[in-house]
């Protein structure tokens, strides 16, 4: 379980994240949504460690300060668009995150059997299409057991078929055990694949609640108009 | 230090591939060769000719090269922080691959002439070396600085602006504001402030110890007795390379510093 405690995270007096108290369960599939500028990305760069919260803020992954102790290692990342090395090989970039990663790829020869990497993974990155630069981004992720996946846009650039892929992926790490956190504007996917689905906006908690809960709450008959409603409410996007 | 030489190793493999680094390389080759070449006898106008060319390459593409780099690896190192791996030892690494691409494009461009053209008992080969490695020596400096600039500012566009802006002014405005302080402050005894000035110039450093090992000091000016008494024994040029390395090491600790609580 990851659970993050008072996070705040200002830029230049722009308060983006609000004293944000959270907790993502194991085993769930966690979506995070909310209108263009609600904090989805700073929350996400938050866990990732890539941007620094305010000092009173606490991130503990199965209760360890993780940040802190550097066991990041625990958390696999696929971000929305793959910008990898342009002159680095397939096969020389999955080496690279390889050997600085703690955890044996145990999930690689499977993912790149099933994705069809090998045929390409002697070619430079740059060379690449954007549905294999996208196999590529699934399998950096995926490649070993992680207790937690972060997720940005996961089908916004992906075709059907690796979007299907993809979805399967997810469900599968979630029976594992993982804890998985996606963002999304498409909310028949959230509908979908999401167990729980956390709603932000304007950097504050609104809503942590199952599809189910949301839609029996808003009255309303599908998930966009159950989060445009609650939106609204809070006078955004009216 | 695993980590450290893991990045540096991927960071040499992905810029040597990089087709700038190519063009770096063949154009020093093709000006060093044609100076070596046609310059004859003459040591001095060669070595001078040569210093000037690096003094106003090395810089500007160190400076161009190591901060757009820096620039376009921002989305990769999202997915390189989510392993195990410090701040320290990524920035290090960058550093030490990117010094290492451009020494060896620089190493090549510029050594290869100089082993292919000259006498090898000549002074002319001796001063080569030495300006090789002087050479070497900016590469590190301006890709610590252009690290420092790339961290500090993240935007493409005032990075390139405050890259090109230090080369300007390192390479020319400097001059010509010390120049300017020499002809209006001539009448007061000007040797130690002007000696204090260049030594926060890495390119005036290089430049002086160069010529100064060329035994042609008189064209330094008016200072040249002064600086040919301070910086042109042994000593001397330990202090020169002392400031070199401090110009590298300095820029390198800012920068890491300002990485280390960079929100990216």
């Amino acid at each position: 379980m990851i659970e993050i405690q008072n996070l705040s995270k200002t830029y230049k007096k722009n308060a983006v994240i609000r004293n944000l108290n959270l907790q993502i369960q194991e085993g769930l599939i966690t979506a995070l949504v909310g209108p263009n500028g609600s904090g989805k990305t700073t929350l996400l760069k938050c866990i990732l460690g890539l941007t620094f919260p305010s000092k009173e803020s606490r991130l503990l992954l199965a209760g360890l300060e993780y940040l802190k102790q550097n066991e990041l290692y625990e958390i696999g990342y696929m971000p929305q668009i793959p910008l990898f090395p342009q002159n680095l090989k397939v096969k020389e970039i999955l080496e690279i995150l390889e050997t600085l990663e703690k955890k044996n790829p145990v999930f690689k020869e499977r993912i790149k059997e099933e994705l069809e990497i090998k045929k390409f993974e002697s070619k430079y990155f740059g060379e690449l299409s954007g549905g294999m630069k996208q196999k590529v981004n699934i399998l950096q992720c995926f490649s070993s057991e992680k207790k937690f996946y972060i997720i940005d846009e996961p089908t916004a650039s992906l075709d059907p078929h690796i979007s299907f892929y993809l979805k399967n992926l997810l469900k599968e790490r979630k029976t594992m055990g993982s804890s998985i956190l996606f963002t999304s504007h498409i909310m028949s996917e959230v509908d979908e694949i999401a167990d729980r689905v956390v709603v932000l906006v304007e950097g504050k908690l609104i809503l942590h609640e199952t599809p189910s809960e949301i839609l029996a709450k808003s009255k309303a008959s599908n998930m966009e108009e159950a989060l445009r409603s609650f939106w609204m409410k809070e006078g955004k996007h009216a | 230090m695993r980590n450290l030489l893991q990045v540096a190793k991927f960071e040499f493999k992905e810029n040597i591939r990089n087709k700038w680094i190519f063009a770096y390389a063949i154009s020093f080759f093709l000006i060093s060769s044609l100076l070596i070449y046609f310059g004859g006898n003459e040591s001095a106008k060669i070595i001078a000719s040569l210093l000037s060319i690096i003094l106003l390459l090395v810089p500007l593409f160190a400076l161009l090269f190591g901060s757009t780099n820096f620039l376009d690896s921002l989305s990769f190192m999202e997915v390189i922080f989510t392993r195990p791996i410090s701040r320290f030892h990524y920035y290090t690494g960058k550093f030490l691959g990117l010094s290492l691409v451009l020494n060896l494009g620089y190493l090549l461009g510029v050594g290869i002439p100089i082993l292919l053209f000259t006498n090898p008992e000549s002074k002319l080969l001796f001063l080569s070396i030495q300006l090789l490695a002087y050479g070497f020596l900016l590469n590190l400096i301006f890709i610590a600085l252009s690290l420092l600039i790339a961290v500090l500012l993240l935007k493409r566009e005032a990075v390139l602006s405050v890259s090109l802006a230090l080369w300007f002014y390192l390479y020319l405005l400097y001059d010509l504001l010390m120049l300017g302080i020499s002809i209006n402050f001539g009448e007061y005894p000007l040797e130690v402030p002007i000696l204090l000035l260049t030594c926060i110039n890495p390119l005036d450093l290089v430049r002086i110890i160069t010529i100064l090992q060329m035994d042609n000091a008189v064209l330094l000016g008016f200072t040249s007795a002064f600086f040919q008494k301070y910086l042109g024994n042994t000593n001397g040029i330990l202090l020169c390379l002392s400031l070199l390395i401090a110009w590298t090491g300095i820029p390198f600790y800012i920068g890491y510093r300002f990485f280390a609580k960079k929100d990216l």
